[in-house]
């Protein structure tokens, strides 16, 4: 009897730590999972997911039902008009109406692709092998650059001017709403509008080459107050400029506004310290992560344009890493 | 049809017998030690010939569809002399002076390259060497360009007057020296050699270090730099290391690359680091011969960082696309530009 009940107990733990598990996975998925919403785009195509979802199993059920019905029934075959109207109304009237159901759903889902009304915010964005360079349009049209990091206000309406300089890459951010491919000698346009405040992963969701995987951004919403706040922050020059930073050519691809480091292949670090990840999503920003980048990056993010530095001494590196540290 | 088979078995037999035997033989001839492998000059003149043969014909083979560049650049010529006179005098001899006395000694004895000979065979030789003789092979295979301008050279050798050779290979220094190439001063030569007085001793020992030890890739430079130690090095780096400023300036699209680069390749602007503020181990190339610099170039653009140097790894990812064909992040054009803007 004890032993009996001792089972049972296993068994509710396991069930029930598997659907703690199951919740902690779910979890972990919300900040890039289009099934956890955080935008219009997002919610519609989440409703439609669900529609079609639950539309599928009633009609899976339906088709199924019928199918053992008709095997298992053993009922004497109904009459050959009967047989022809079943035909008719089940596999062309139904699937006739359901399609176009669908499609008119889908349809009203896409986006307008011009609009003649002006979005709250512009944000300008190129996708290059495997980084994100961003730059927000100012309303004197002057541009405020940072990148591989997209801040957003809640509730208003972003557009992203789409550009590409090498190959085709796609810009996707599934908690927000869908995707578009971005392609070299070509802009696209998409419009987003974040309506929770929160922390998102967007992504490149074409395939473009070794470190396709490890080019990502993290995605704030915030209250237009913080955000404009993080802008101002972001417009700002950078704390301080450094000598040897100059001096070992750092500046030849990165630019640190404030001082003379003015180079445009790589990602701007004027504010570097203060974002969330280092090398597009694929690190959390560590002085530990900075060294092991500037020693060897091809080793973290292969085919990445950044060389590698063990030419200089670990002191010289380690007064790099200090440096870029600051850069808050 | 069983019996046909037998048949062709049959008169295949003693074929297959016979070339099984020939195999065993050729495989047992090194065994026996009947082959002569003795130095000693004429010991035995039918394994002489048997090697002498295979060599020659090896190179006619092998140099066949040897596609051979323009060789009538003077530059060339001038580089090809002075790594002769380092190098290979020692045991091939010169318009001036007999070869070593070690020299006689080698079986098969290095001959005094005084008859012509096809310049594709000419590279083949220098380029791969000559196995079971004393030449050896060019020491990196990235540097075909070294072994044109001696093959420029060795062409011209069989007319040569000694006070020409004196002329080409060390121009009035100390033959087989630095400045019989590079200039008393380091100010280069005859726009064949680099400047060596425009740079940093810093960058010039980096320099030295990497060709001793075998990562910066230039037969000549390699085989110079062997030769020194850590203090000759020291000595020669804060001596030739002068860092006299020479002016620049070229083409509009020249100074756009040095001074912007061009963004849009990732080919980042070259004065960034080899401006006036650069790094000191970085080189300096205001004045720098463009050869030179298009040489240079055109290293980092095909094989990357096994180019060497102490910082390859940058210029390797500033202009590295190994596309033989293009597009390539600097088309011909460009890179020449460049080397024009900061070249002499």
């Amino acid at each position: 009897m004890r032993g009996h009940m001792r089972r049972g107990a296993t068994t509710i733990a396991k069930v029930s730590a598997l659907l703690v598990s199951a919740a902690t996975l779910a979890a972990c998925n919300t900040e890039q999972s289009m099934l956890h919403p955080a935008g219009e785009d997002a919610a519609a195509v989440n409703s439609l997911f669900w529609a079609m979802a639950i539309g599928a199993a009633i009609i899976w059920i339906i088709v199924m039902g019928t199918t053992v019905y008709a095997v298992l029934g053993k009922k004497r075959p109904k009459s050959e008009k009967f047989a022809d109207r079943f035909i008719l109304l089940g596999g062309v009237a139904f699937p006739t109406v359901t399609l176009a159901a669908l499609l008119v759903f889908g349809l009203a889902l896409l986006p307008d692709w011009v609009r003649a009304d002006a979005p709250d915010l512009r944000v300008h964005v190129t996708a290059e092998q495997y980084w994100w360079r961003i730059a927000y349009e100012q309303p004197d049209g002057s541009m405020v650059d940072t990148a591989n990091e997209l801040f957003l206000p809640q509730g208003q309406t972003a557009e992203f001017v789409l550009n590409s300089t090498d190959v085709i890459h796609s810009f996707w951010i599934p908690t927000l709403g869908g995707k578009i491919d971005v392609i070299p000698g070509r802009t696209n346009l998409w419009r987003l509008k974040p309506t929770e405040a929160g922390v998102y992963r967007g992504v490149c969701a074409e395939f473009c080459g070794p470190s396709h995987a490890l080019m990502a951004f993290p995605v704030i919403v915030e209250a237009q107050a913080d955000f404009d706040a993080r802008l101002a922050r972001e417009a700002a020059p950078a704390a301080a400029s450094n000598d040897l930073f100059l001096a070992t050519g750092c500046g030849a691809c990165h630019a640190i506004r404030g001082t003379e480091a003015a180079g445009r292949v790589g990602p701007d670090l004027t504010h570097f310290a203060s974002r969330r990840t280092m090398a597009a999503g694929t690190l959390p920003i560590s002085a530990e992560n900075l060294a092991a980048w500037l020693l060897d990056p091809d080793h973290i993010k292969p085919d990445v344009r950044m060389p590698g530095y063990d030419s200089l001494g670990q002191s010289e590196r380690d007064a790099l890493v200090s440096y870029l540290l600051e850069l808050r | 049809m069983n019996g046909r088979l037998r048949e062709i078995f049959g008169r295949v037999k003693p074929l297959a017998i016979g070339a099984a035997c020939g195999m065993a033989f050729l495989v047992a001839l090194p065994l026996t030690g009947v082959l002569d492998s003795s130095a000693v000059p004429g010991s035995n003149a039918l394994v002489d010939w048997y090697r002498q043969t295979s060599a020659r014909q090896s190179i006619a083979l092998r140099s066949a569809l040897t596609a051979v560049p323009d060789l009538a650049d003077p530059a060339m010529v001038a580089r090809g002399a002075g790594h002769y006179e380092l190098v290979c005098a020692n045991c091939h001899g010169s318009p001036e002076a007999a070869p070593a006395r070690f020299a006689e000694d080698l079986s098969p004895e290095p001959p005094r390259l005084a008859a012509w000979r096809p310049d594709a065979r000419l590279f083949q030789t220098v380029k791969y060497g000559i196995r079971h003789t004393a030449m050896p092979g060019w020491p990196t295979a990235l540097r075909d360009d070294e072994i044109w301008a001696m093959v420029a050279f060795l062409r011209l050798l069989p007319t040569m007057d000694a006070p020409t050779y004196a002329d080409l290979a060390y121009a009035g220094a100390e033959p087989g020296s630095c400045a019989s190439c590079h200039g008393s001063d380091g100010q280069g030569r005859d726009g064949a050699f680099p400047r060596l007085d425009i740079q940093s001793p810093q960058y010039l020992a980096d320099a030295l270090n990497a060709f001793r030890d075998g990562s910066r890739q230039s037969g000549t430079m390699m085989a110079a730099a062997r030769q020194l130690t850590d203090g000759e090095i020291a000595e020669l780096a804060t001596y030739f290391g002068r860092g006299v400023e020479l002016p620049m300036g070229g083409s509009e699209l020249g100074e756009r690359i040095a001074t912007l680069g061009l963004t849009e390749r990732d080919v980042p602007a070259c004065l960034s680091c080899h401006g006036d503020k650069g790094r000191p181990g970085y080189p300096k190339l205001d004045g720098q011969p463009v050869d030179y610099l298009v040489t240079q170039l055109e290293l980092f653009q095909k094989h990357g960082d096994e180019r060497g140097g102490r910082f390859a790894k940058v210029m390797a990812k500033a202009v590295e696309d190994k596309l033989e064909e293009g597009p390539h992040r600097l088309e011909p054009e460009e890179l020449r530009a460049v080397a024009e803007y900061f070249g002499d």
